[in-house]
């Protein structure tokens, strides 16, 4: 496992140049360009706030607030898993002529989501900060490690599924549909309370629950996460992690073939 | 450790590595500490008045057992009970603490009323370091017979809250002081 962490850190250079591409390559050619990773979560901010505080009433106060903080995180794992899964089929040319360790090419996507996710974040504390809700510098020391964990648990995800996908290609499409209903298992878009006492065990079992729990905490209530949601959260990012990569590694000795 | 593979690693991107790596473990220890020192359970409670015979608010589902008309009700008695939040999180019906105020005998005669914060739209949204009152109707005629000290108490639904619920400061009131 060392030795591999070795080899992907040798290719870093390539890593980094291939980010760089994937985030200058997504508004190409559009008249506001790089402008578009601000402008888009905005909108949907906008929208959110429109439609629930006209439409959809809320009881939970400042529910676009709610809500953000929740779908942003969320928007990060689901587009990692799902546009990650296809990424070692859409490289096939990459794949196929040269070498390196072809981890490289989800490490690439996920980061890539990632700081696209960091920088949305820059629109939520700028809402934080304009419409006066404000948030907690002390919960904020956490913020970060609560990124580390769920770029964790969404690269040791991802992983696994690019490698899948080679082989069994209707995985992405599986994956697309099982993200859809896994967004209404999640406390996206209302309290983890609403579900039964009964099935609350069942429910914490979902790993991205203490992932969205602890934003919430830290940007909406505006308090520490607590050590029950953290530490399980951390140890399942690991162990994905972990499991993910010895999946790969057995599925990736035949990808010249399948692809 | 494979040695060849720790050879190929000069001491310049050693000390690097070391210092990321320090960096990382001295964050985390820090977030730890934080963590301990914050006791996000610590919430006191005390009752600020005590009203004899109050009429219960309208929409409380408490008056649909007398039909909606206060009359058939019994006389209930209001306590006003007034909260400090001096924890670091906000007690709120919202929130996924999903907050109760409990009131019990002191005796531990069996008999207590549970006050669900969503109940009546009288939700404590109390934040952070802030302090607020909220208003318990409680029927006497309920309590065991010889009752003369009440303890309120909060209790939560939120499993891990609730194995915590002794770091909280109840409020004892006499019945008849």
């Amino acid at each position: 496992m060392l030795r591999k962490i070795f080899e992907i850190y040798s290719y870093r250079e390539m890593i980094i140049e291939l980010v760089r591409r994937d985030l200058r390559g997504r508004y190409k050619g559009a008249v506001l360009g790089f402008l578009w990773t601000f402008i888009n979560p905005l909108m949907q901010l906008l929208v959110y706030t429109a439609v629930f505080s006209l439409f959809l009433r809320s009881d939970i106060q400042q529910y676009y607030i709610f809500l953000f903080v929740a779908l942003v995180p969320w928007i990060f794992f689901s587009s990692s898993l799902t546009g990650g899964s296809t990424v070692i089929l859409s490289q096939s040319n990459l794949v196929k002529k040269i070498y390196f360790p072809r981890e490289v090419l989800p490490i690439t996507f996920v980061t890539s989501c990632f700081i696209n996710m960091l920088l949305t974040y820059i629109v939520i504390f700028g809402v934080l900060i304009v419409s006066g809700y404000g948030f907690s510098l002390k919960a904020m020391l956490f913020l970060p490690l609560v990124w580390i964990v769920e770029y964790l648990l969404a690269l040791g995800m991802t992983i696994p599924f690019s490698a899948v996908t080679v082989y069994f290609q209707d995985t992405s499409h599986i994956l697309g549909i099982v993200c859809m209903a896994w967004q209404f298992l999640t406390p996206i878009m209302y309290p983890a309370s609403l579900v039964p006492e009964r099935l609350q065990f069942l429910y914490r079992l979902n790993p991205m629950y203490s992932i969205i729990e602890m934003n919430r905490d830290i940007l909406y209530y505006k308090q520490i996460p607590t050590v029950s949601h953290l530490v399980p959260s951390l140890l399942v990012g690991v162990f994905f992690l972990i499991f993910g990569e010895l999946i790969f590694v057995k599925l990736q000795k035949n990808f010249a073939m399948e692809l | 450790m494979d040695k060849e593979l720790w050879k190929q690693i000069t001491p310049a991107r050693k000390a690097i590595f070391g210092a990321i790596g320090l960096a990382l473990l001295l964050y985390v220890a820090l977030c730890a500490w934080i963590s301990m020192r914050e006791d996000p359970y610590r919430i006191t409670l005390s009752v600020t008045s005590v009203t004899e015979h109050a009429a219960l608010p309208e929409g409380d589902p408490r008056l649909d057992a007398g039909n909606g008309k206060n009359a058939e009700v019994p006389d209930y008695t209001a306590y006003v009970i007034h909260i400090e939040n001096d924890a670091n999180r906000m007690l709120s019906s919202q929130n996924d603490m999903r907050t109760y105020l409990v009131c019990r005998p002191a005796d531990g005669s069996g008999a207590f009323t549970e006050y669900t914060s969503d109940e009546a739209k009288l939700a404590p949204r109390i934040g952070s370091g802030q302090a607020g009152d909220i208003t318990f109707y409680l029927d006497p005629s309920e309590l065991p017979e010889g009752t003369e000290t009440l303890i309120f108490d909060l209790k939560s639904g939120k499993q891990y809250f609730s194995e915590l619920s002794d770091s909280f400061t109840p409020a004892t009131v006499r019945l008849h002081p």
